[in-house]
């Protein structure tokens, strides 16, 4: 017999089962639609190796920009991933123990930071900095304006230094207590646990945070638009004005009318997709490998 | 099946209606007419001074202005997203063949670019003077430094600074761009030839900054820089700004007689232009395309007085009224307008 609570809990559970597949379906339709509109927009492109992006004269290779991002994001995980994995070293191994957890929660705050606010830092006080005090120091022809690749990559490096930082210490937290404890039974110091019994054993994963980083530093928009100096050249030098794909989306959207631009534009973010999503495996590939001992 | 008092299709349009009207604010409300425009950024305290003066003549109209830049105005006109899409330059003509539609390109106000510059060391000193000629190779960076001898030649009372110079352009694509490489590239070919025309340029040695602000906030900050923005954000960025002369011509600053001058006689600033209302010729019905006939004529006819010199609107828009004349050419226009065969503006 059927009751009213009966049909009642069976609507309920089919509804629930609705709902679950639609909104598995969703990130799948969202995809396939980035895609395909990204797609027939890049159909209207004839050439993508030209050597100039250069819309006016209807030019629209990618090598400046992929060398833009190269450069940026080479420099600025150079500059961050070391730090990073220091700080991640100190906090979960070597601070005191009542330190631990602020300072972690510190790495995630900053890591949440929008990136605009970055730019609006990199633009006041990195690129005034770099115009008076860096470039005259390390150049003997100086541009004189503090925009470009060294500018964005300072900016990048803070960016990612937080969040490299913030997953490099969760992966060393994530290192089995007993490993440890054996070592230091054996009469290991800490700083020879550290190096010789944690850092191997979390090594493929703190990998993986590194290239959490390189996934931020190449995708990264508005913060490297607002300091490198929008220049859809080539760079030939660390202090040349340039841009990157991320910020040449950013600058170019807006106003792109003519097909083959926004055609240009679309394969950029088709090729942007791409990086970020091979970060993002990388990267989870690598944490979620198991610590292992040495 | 029980009756039911609302039928399906009514319930779903009902629904789709309510899910826009959470989305966008766009929705006229019973009674009202909206007219719905996008584009330049720069005109945007025009049209919303504009809107403010003539709705409150019409109280059952309303106008929303979106300011997305002249390219996006263009690409939702041509869209039918909105009613009028506005322009810092003319559409070209792969933009005019992207609208499928025939369209009405009316300038509607007088503005005009300024070159700012960052000297410190000039204070006090004489106006510096460019000409078109030096300005292109400034910009495609044949003149890299201040003391360089075409430039020393133009300002032969001015102590020049031994200084590079950083030419600072827009990164995004803007309408001063595209009004700038137009008029240089007209007197130099070698602009045209590695610069090209356009609102997304790329000059080689230039540093890109986002937008008119943006660009004046960094010519302002970078000793030894030179760039092209609107007069009015030159002004309010407090910036040095270059007298220039197209040929031979005696050099001028861009004040309101000069730019009005070139307006009418072609003589005078240089690098004076217009900002452009665009709009399909064929509405998209009778009401809406009565109700923006009617506004455009009002732009064109009482609306400029709020441009007049002096006038707190013009002073916070940064624009000047139209010649007379190109006014007048733009009412015909507008009276030109039908739909249907009917003269929009006997439809009220």
């Amino acid at each position: 017999m059927l009751d009213a609570a009966h049909l009642r809990a069976e609507l309920r559970s089919s509804v629930a089962g609705w709902l679950g597949r639609a909104s598995g379906a969703l990130p799948v339709a969202i995809l396939v639609t980035i895609v395909g509109v990204l797609a027939s927009a890049a159909l209207a492109l004839s050439s993508l190796a030209d050597e100039r992006f250069d819309p006016a004269l209807g030019r629209f290779g990618l090598w400046p920009l992929a060398a833009g991002t190269a450069a940026t994001t080479l420099v600025a995980i150079g500059l961050a991933a070391p730090v990073a994995l220091v700080a991640a070293v100190w906090v979960s191994e070597l601070a005191p123990v009542a330190w631990r957890r602020p300072l972690a929660s510190l790495f995630e705050g900053l890591g949440a930071i929008p990136a605009v606010v970055y730019g609006v830092w990199g633009r006041f006080s990195v690129v005034p900095f770099v115009r008076d005090h860096v470039e005259p120091a390390l150049t003997s022809t100086p541009r004189g304006h503090g925009f470009g690749i060294a500018s964005a990559a300072c900016v990048l490096a803070a960016m990612s230094l937080p969040l490299i930082a913030s997953h490099a210490a969760a992966v060393l937290r994530g290192v089995p207590e007993p490993l440890r404890m054996t070592a230091f039974s054996l009469g290991a110091t800490r700083w020879r646990v550290v190096s010789d019994v944690v850092l191997p054993a979390a090594r493929s994963r703190l990998f993986g945070a590194v290239a959490l980083g390189v996934g931020r530093a190449v995708g990264e928009s508005i913060a490297v638009a607002m300091v490198i100096g929008g220049r859809t050249a080539t760079p030939t030098g660390f202090f040349d004005a340039t841009s990157t794909l991320a910020a040449v989306l950013v600058d170019g959207y807006v106003d792109a009318t003519h097909p083959e631009h926004v055609g240009a534009l679309a394969v950029v973010a088709l090729v942007l997709a791409a990086i970020g999503g091979g970060a993002s495996a990388v990267a989870r590939r690598f944490l979620s490998n198991a610590p292992r001992p040495a | 099946m029980r009756p039911s008092r609302t039928s399906a299709p009514e319930v779903s349009r009902r629904a789709a209606l309510f899910a826009l009207g959470a989305l966008a604010t766009g929705c006229a409300r019973p009674g009202e007419i909206l007219l719905r425009g996008a584009g330049a950024t720069l005109p945007t305290h025009l049209y919303e001074s504009w809107v403010a003066a003539y709705g409150s003549l019409r109280p059952r109209l309303r106008i929303d202005y979106l300011s997305i830049g002249s390219g996006g105005g263009l690409r939702q006109l041509a869209d039918h997203t909105v009613d009028f899409g506005a322009s810092d330059v003319e559409p070209d003509d792969v933009e005019r063949a992207a609208i499928a539609d025939e369209v009405l390109v009316l300038p509607v106000a007088t503005s005009a670019l300024a070159v700012a510059v960052c000297l410190p060391e000039g204070a006090g000193a004489p106006t510096l003077v460019l000409d078109f000629a030096s300005l292109a190779r400034i910009f495609t960076g044949e003149i890299s430094r201040w003391d360089d001898p075409a430039i020393a030649r133009l300002n032969p009372r001015r102590q020049l600074p031994k200084r590079d110079l950083v030419p600072i352009a827009r990164s995004d694509g803007g309408g001063s761009t595209a009004i700038f490489t137009r008029r240089l590239a007209a007197r130099s070919p070698e602009l045209a030839r590695s610069v090209g025309v356009g609102r997304s340029v790329t000059f080689p040695t230039a540093v890109g900054a986002r937008g008119s602000d943006g660009v004046a906030a960094t010519v302002a900050a970078t000793p030894g820089s030179i760039g092209y923005v609107e007069v009015t954000h030159a002004v309010r960025a407090g910036l040095e700004i270059v007298a220039l002369a197209e040929g031979d011509g005696e050099a001028t600053l861009p004040t309101v007689e000069a730019v009005g001058r070139a307006i009418t006689s072609g003589e005078g600033y240089p690098l004076a232009s217009h900002t452009y209302l665009v709009a399909l010729t064929r509405p998209r019905d009778a009401i809406t395309g009565a109700a923006l006939a009617h506004f455009v004529r009002w732009v064109l006819g009482p609306g400029q007085a709020l441009l007049a010199p002096g006038e707190p609107t013009a002073i916070a828009s940064g624009f000047l009224p139209l010649p007379a004349a190109s006014a007048a050419r733009g009412r015909a226009a507008v009276a030109a307008m039908t739909f249907d065969g009917r003269p929009l503006l006997v439809i009220d």
